[in-house]
């Protein structure tokens, strides 16, 4: 009777493991696919630039006096 | 046949059946332990990088499709912000003039000059002063880390009309400046005395004048 109790320990055991391993690689497995998308979304290369030009504030200038030399 | 004889033959081999069967059993749940150790083997040393390197290469592809992406839109306002720009072209002498691409000490000067003469003050002292942006003294925070300044100082005697024209006109004019102080005393009975004229107050002022550093350009 203790030997099976015994046993049925070990196969517990072996069971968790084999769940905790697959967590742990789908863990990493999820993280090194995140990670360069991340990195890419945050690199320098990634920021945007505003094509338009801010008239409104030209003319402004525009309007303000010019002191020559 | 007597029953008890029965019983005592028949006890000992179904104790060996039950101890076979325990065994059996006991077996069975080795085995079962056993081959998911070897699937947890398996899985660290063989699963395991194969699932990293292949997760690290779908991740890599994944990015550069990305970049590829925010590039060609890049690209595409790049071109539209070209085609912008050629047709304000002409006016970029507004922008120079606004904020130059070098400190020009003599035009900021003359600014400050003709709006004093303007507003019928004589200018006779101008001070300049140097400070850089990353000076931790200068409490202020810059307009942008890129722009390059530095400060005129000056101090006059004038009545109190003249001086808000002066501060008006130079609020009104293209080159980009901040007043940061501005100061207006009565003068004393000395100063009065040593200008030739009649002017009852003492104004002092300090203001920025912002350029183009040459840094931001090579960007």
């Amino acid at each position: 009777m203790k030997k099976n109790k015994l046993a049925s320990y070990f196969v517990f055991i072996s069971i968790f493991t084999v769940i905790t391993i697959l967590i742990y690689i789908i863990q990493r497995s999820y993280d090194n696919l995140m990670k360069p998308v991340n990195t890419a979304k945050t690199s320098i290369l990634s920021k945007p630039i505003d094509p338009n030009l801010d008239i409104e504030t030209l003319d402004l200038i525009e309007e303000k006096k010019e002191y020559l030399p | 046949m007597n029953p008890n004889t029965i019983v005592s033959q028949t006890k000992p081999l179904l104790e060996y059946l039950k101890k076979r069967r325990e065994d059996q059993k006991f077996l069975k749940s080795v085995e079962i332990a056993l081959t998911f150790t070897t699937i947890g083997f398996f899985l660290i040393f063989a699963i395991k990088p194969t699932a990293v390197v292949i997760s690290g290469l779908i991740g890599e592809i994944k990015s550069k499709q990305l970049l590829v992406k925010e590039l060609r839109n890049k690209i595409n306002n790049i071109v539209i912000a070209q085609d912008n720009f050629a047709k304000v072209q002409e006016r970029y002498r507004v922008v120079e003039s606004c904020l130059p691409d070098s400190p020009h000490f003599y035009s900021s000067s003359n600014q400050l000059r003709l709006a004093a003469q303007e507003s019928q003050i004589n200018l006779d002292k101008l001070g300049f002063g140097f400070e850089s942006n990353t000076d931790n003294h200068s409490q202020e925070k810059p307009i942008d880390p890129n722009l390059g300044y530095y400060s005129i100082s000056l101090s006059q005697n004038s009545d109190f009309t003249p001086i808000l024209n002066f501060i008006s006109k130079l609020q009104n004019s293209r080159r980009l400046l901040v007043l940061n102080p501005i100061k207006i005393s009565l003068a004393s009975s000395k100063n009065k005395e040593s200008t030739s004229s009649a002017a009852s107050l003492v104004f002092s002022l300090s203001s920025r004048l912002y350029f183009w550093q040459t840094a931001n350009e090579k960007k």
